[in-house]
C-alpha cells in the first residue's frame, strides 16, 4: 500500500513535469523572439518537478521509515511551492484568460494537490502499518 | 447494519481491490459525469446571465465600418480588441430621435503590448454623467466616484487596487477591480470619458494610434440606448437605422440570443453524454454486480447453511454494493472539482461562450445531489444482484463441491 | 429435541427430458435419533442430499412437515427459521466451505459473530480447535490450511454453538484414508456427548461407526441397520 502510494507520487510528479513541458505549458510560441516572463515560471515548475520525482526515487528502493518520513515531507513541501509558484511567487500574464493562467496554473494546482494526497496517504498509511505490526 | 454486517463488507472491499476499484470506479463516472455536466451547463447559463446583466443596453449603435469588420459579436462581446470611432455629432443627431429612453456614449481604445508578457488590453470609456450600463456594475465593488486617471480593472486582470498601470505613457491607478462576468469582458479596462481622451491623445501624440487624423473630443466609438416607456426596441432601431446614415443600430438581445442558441446545443451535447454515460455504466455495474456475486455463490451458500437468513445475505450485497457506491460517487465529486472549478478559464476559452462559475452553495448543493443519485444509482444496480443472491439453491449450490 | 419428518416428499420438475416431474424423495417419514449417529448412504442422486437439506431446513418439501421437538420448521419465516438453523443445528457442507476472507478463529465462531454475538463461544472455539488438533493455526488463513484441517475446521465451526442436531454431508469426500477416520471419530464423538448426528456419506468405512443406518435408493429410504 505504502509502496503503491510511492509509485503514484512518482507518477504524478512525471506527469506534472511532462505536462508543464507539453500540453499544459505556459505559452505556446514565442513573443517577438522572446520567450514570455511566464514561459520561466513553466521551467521553474519543471525543475521542482524533476525534484519530486528525485526524491521519490529513494523511498522507492530502499526500506527505511526515516527516509520516506523524510522524502514524504520533502515532497509535499515541492509541491506546496510548485502551487504557489505560478502567480503568486512568481508574475505571470496580464490576463487570467491566458494559457499560463487558464491552464498551466490550474494543472500545476490539480498536480500538486495530487502529489500531496498521495504522499499524506502514504505516510499515514506507514504510520498506520507499523501501529498495528507492534 | 449490526458489526457482523459491516466487518463482512469491509473486509470482502478490502479483499478483493480489483473488484471493488473497478465498480467504484463506475460509480465515479456517474457522479463525475452529472456533477461536471450541471456544473458546466450552470456555469454557463450563469454567464449568460450575467452578460445580459452587463449589457444592459437594448440597442448598441457603432459606425458601419465596425460591423463589416470582422464579426460584430466578437467585437463586443468576446472583447477581441478592436476599436472604431465615429463623430460625435452622431451622438445629438441619435439622441432627438422619439423613443430614446437612456443614451449614453463609449470610447474604446487598446493598450499596445508593453513589456512582455502582455497583450494589447481593451480601454472602455464611458460618460460618468449618462452612463446606465458600466457604472452599475462598477457599483457592485466600488462606490465612489472614479477620478481623473483612475481606472477599475475587470476580473481577469493581473492588476490590482492600488496598482499603477502605463498606457502610452501614461499613468493610472487602479482603484477597483471588478466582480467577474466571466466573459471577455473580465479582461478590460474601464475609465471615465476624460481620462480615456487623454489616453487617446497620448497614443496619436505617441503614433502609436492607426487613427491618426481624430480628435478625442469629437468622436465616440459605440452608443449605447435603452428604449423609453412606450416604444418598441425595433421602432427605435428601425428609426435610426433609416434616419441616420454611415451607422448600424444592433438589437443586443439579437447578439445574446445568438450565444443562447450555442448555449442551448452544448447544454444538449452534454447532457447526451451525461445520459450516454450513464446508460452504458448502470448496465456494466448491474452486470458486474451480478456476476461477481454469483461467483461467490458457494460462500453465501455456506453463511445461509450456518444460519444467515435471506434478508442477510442481501444485506450483505447490498452492504458492499452500498459501501462501493458512497465510496465511488465522493471520489467522482472531488475529480469533478479538481477538473471543473480550477480550469473555468480555460473553459470559458475552450467553449467562446460566457462560463461563470455558480455561489459556492450552488456548487455544494449540485455536489450533494450528484452524490446521492449516483449513490442511490449504485445501491439500484445491486439490487438485482442482492435478489439473486438472497435465492440461491444453498444445498445445491454446497453440492458443487469446489 | 428430536427432529421428525412426517410424510415429507419433494418432486422436481425438470426443464428438459420426457417426464416432466423427478420424484427425488418418495413419502418419507423419519425420526433422528437422539445421541446417536445416523448414517445414510446410496448412490449419487439416489435423494439422499435432498432429504438432508429438507430436515436441515434448506429445503422445503412438495409434501410434509418436519419439527424440531414441537416447532414446525416450515410453518416459520426464513428470519425464523434461519435463527433456528444457527442456533440449534451444524452444517458440515461438502466440499470446502471455508470463507477465505476469515481467518480460522473467525471462521469457526462465525456463527456466533453471523448474529452479532462477538466475544461468545471463543473459549469453547479454542477447545474445539485443540480437539480437533489445530489449536496452532487458528490466526492462519483458509488458504494456508490441508484439506484434513480445513474439514476439521469446518466441523469445530457446525459445533461452535452446541447444537442439537449436527448434519454432514459427505463430508469425507475428498479426504484420505486417515482424515476420513478422524473426522468418522470426530462425529461419533459428538454424537456420544448428547447431539442427533446425521451423516450422508457414501463410504462403506462409515458403518463402522454408526448407531443406526439407512440406505437411500431411488428416492426411497430403508433401515439396515
Amino acid at each position: 500500500m505504502k509502496k503503491l502510494c510511492n509509485i503514484v507520487t512518482l507518477i504524478l510528479s512525471l506527469i506534472l513535469s511532462v505536462g508543464v513541458m507539453t500540453f499544459a505549458d505556459a505559452c505556446h510560441n514565442k513573443m517577438m523572439g522572446k520567450w514570455m516572463h511566464c514561459h520561466y515560471v513553466q521551467m521553474d515548475v519543471f525543475y521542482i518537478g524533476i525534484g519530486l520525482i528525485v526524491v521519490s526515487l529513494p523511498a522507492l528502493f530502499i526500506k527505511n521509515e526515516k527516509i520516506a518520513l523524510i522524502s514524504a515531507f520533502v515532497q509535499m513541501a515541492l509541491a506546496v511551492v510548485a502551487i504557489l509558484l505560478p502567480g503568486t511567487i512568481m508574475d505571470m500574464c496580464m490576463m487570467h484568460t491566458m494559457r499560463c493562467y487558464s491552464v498551466m496554473k490550474p494543472f500545476v494546482t490539480v498536480m500538486g494537490i495530487l502529489v500531496i494526497i498521495s504522499a499524506l496517504a502514504g505516510e499515514i498509511v506507514n504510520l498506520l502499518g507499523g501501529k498495528q505490526q507492534k | 447494519m449490526n458489526r457482523f454486517l459491516k466487518g463482512h463488507v469491509i473486509r470482502n472491499i478490502i479483499k478483493r481491490p480489483v473488484r471493488s476499484v473497478g465498480l467504484a470506479a463506475l460509480v465515479m463516472l456517474l457522479s463525475f459525469s452529472v456533477f461536471s455536466g450541471t456544473l458546466v451547463i450552470a456555469s454557463m447559463r450563469n454567464g449568460l446571465g450575467s452578460l445580459k446583466d452587463r449589457l444592459g443596453a437594448d440597442i448598441m449603435v457603432v459606425p458601419y465600418e465596425a460591423t463589416t469588420k470582422s464579426n460584430l459579436e466578437n467585437i463586443i462581446l468576446q472583447g477581441n480588441t478592436g476599436y472604431f470611432y465615429m463623430d460625435s455629432s452622431y451622438l445629438k443627431k441619435i439622441a432627438s430621435i422619439e423613443g430614446i429612453g437612456q443614451i449614453s456614449a463609449q470610447f474604446y481604445l487598446a493598450s499596445t503590448s508593453s513589456g512582455c508578457c502582455s497583450v494589447p488590453v481593451e480601454i472602455i470609456g464611458f460618460d460618468p454623467d449618462t452612463d446606465f450600463t458600466i457604472q452599475p456594475w462598477i457599483k457592485q465593488s466600488y462606490h465612489k466616484e472614479l477620478k481623473e486617471l483612475d481606472v477599475v480593472v475587470g476580473n481577469d486582470l493581473n492588476a490590482f487596487v492600488g496598482d499603477t498601470l502605463t498606457f502610452y505613457g501614461v499613468d493610472v491607478h487602479v482603484a477597483a477591480k471588478l466582480d467577474k462576468t466571466g466573459t471577455n469582458l473580465d479582461t478590460a479596462v474601464y475609465t471615465n470619458e476624460s481620462t480615456i481622451k487623454r489616453l487617446i491623445q497620448s497614443s496619436l501624440d505617441k503614433k502609436m494610434n492607426n487613427f491618426a487624423d481624430i480628435d478625442p473630443d469629437k468622436v465616440v466609438s459605440c452608443i449605447m440606448i435603452n428604449v423609453a416607456e412606450g416604444y418598441t426596441i425595433e421602432e427605435v432601431l428601425n428609426d435610426i437605422n433609416i434616419h441616420v446614415r454611415k451607422v448600424e443600430a444592433i438589437k443586443t438581445k439579437n447578439m445574446i440570443s445568438g450565444i443562447s442558441r450555442s448555449l442551448s446545443g452544448v447544454s444538449d451535447v452534454i447532457g447526451i453524454l451525461v445520459i450516454v454515460v450513464w446508460i452504458l455504466a448502470l448496465v456494466i455495474m448491474i452486470i458486474a454486480f451480478t456476476v461477481s456475486s454469483m461467483e461467490r455463490k458457494k460462500e453465501f451458500a455456506v453463511l445461509r447453511a450456518i444460519g444467515a437468513s435471506r434478508g442477510r445475505l442481501a444485506g450483505l450485497v447490498m452492504g458492499e454494493g452500498i459501501t462501493i457506491s458512497l465510496i465511488g460517487s465522493l471520489v467522482g465529486i472531488v475529480l469533478g472539482t479538481l477538473l471543473i472549478l480550477p480550469f473555468s478559464n480555460f473553459l470559458e476559452e475552450a467553449f467562446e461562450l460566457p462560463f461563470l462559475l455558480p455561489k459556492i452553495t450552488i456548487i455544494l448543493l449540485a455536489a450533494l445531489m450528484s452524490a446521492v443519485i449516483s449513490l442511490v444509482a449504485g445501491s439500484l444496480a445491486c439490487i438485482i444482484a442482492s435478489y439473486r443472491i438472497s435465492r440461491i439453491d444453498t444445498g445445491l449450490i454446497l453440492r458443487e463441491g469446489n | 429435541m428430536i427432529l421428525r419428518a412426517e410424510g415429507i416428499s419433494k418432486q422436481f420438475i425438470r426443464k428438459s427430458g420426457t417426464t416432466n416431474v423427478f420424484i427425488a424423495l418418495s413419502e418419507t417419514d423419519f425420526t433422528l435419533s437422539e445421541g446417536k449417529l445416523t448414517v445414510i448412504t446410496g448412490r449419487s442422486g439416489s435423494g439422499k442430499s435432498t432429504l438432508l437439506n429438507i430436515l436441515s431446513g434448506l429445503l422445503s418439501p412438495t409434501q410434509g412437515r418436519v419439527y424440531l421437538g414441537e416447532q414446525e420448521l416450515y410453518a416459520m419465516s426464513d428470519k425464523e427459521l434461519s435463527i433456528l438453523r444457527n442456533r440449534h443445528f451444524g452444517f458440515i457442507p461438502q466440499g470446502q466451505s471455508a470463507i477465505f476472507t476469515l481467518n480460522v478463529m473467525e471462521n469457526v465462531l462465525l456463527p456466533y459473530s453471523l448474529y452479532g454475538e462477538y466475544g461468545e463461544g471463543r473459549e469453547y472455539a479454542k477447545e474445539l480447535l485443540a480437539l480437533m488438533d489445530i489449536a496452532e493455526l487458528k490466526d492462519a488463513m483458509p488458504n494456508e490450511l490441508s484439506g484434513g484441517e480445513m474439514r476439521r475446521m469446518t466441523i469445530a465451526r457446525a459445533m461452535i454453538r452446541k447444537p442439537e442436531v449436527i448434519f454432514a454431508d459427505e463430508p469425507t469426500g475428498d479426504l484420505d484414508d486417515e482424515n476420513t477416520e478422524v473426522v468418522f471419530s470426530l462425529l461419533k464423538q459428538t454424537a456420544q456427548k448428547g447431539a442427533s448426528v446425521l451423516l450422508v456419506t457414501h463410504e462403506n468405512d462409515a458403518y463402522e461407526y454408526a448407531d443406526e443406518v439407512y440406505k437411500m435408493s431411488k428416492g426411497v429410504l430403508h433401515r439396515e441397520k
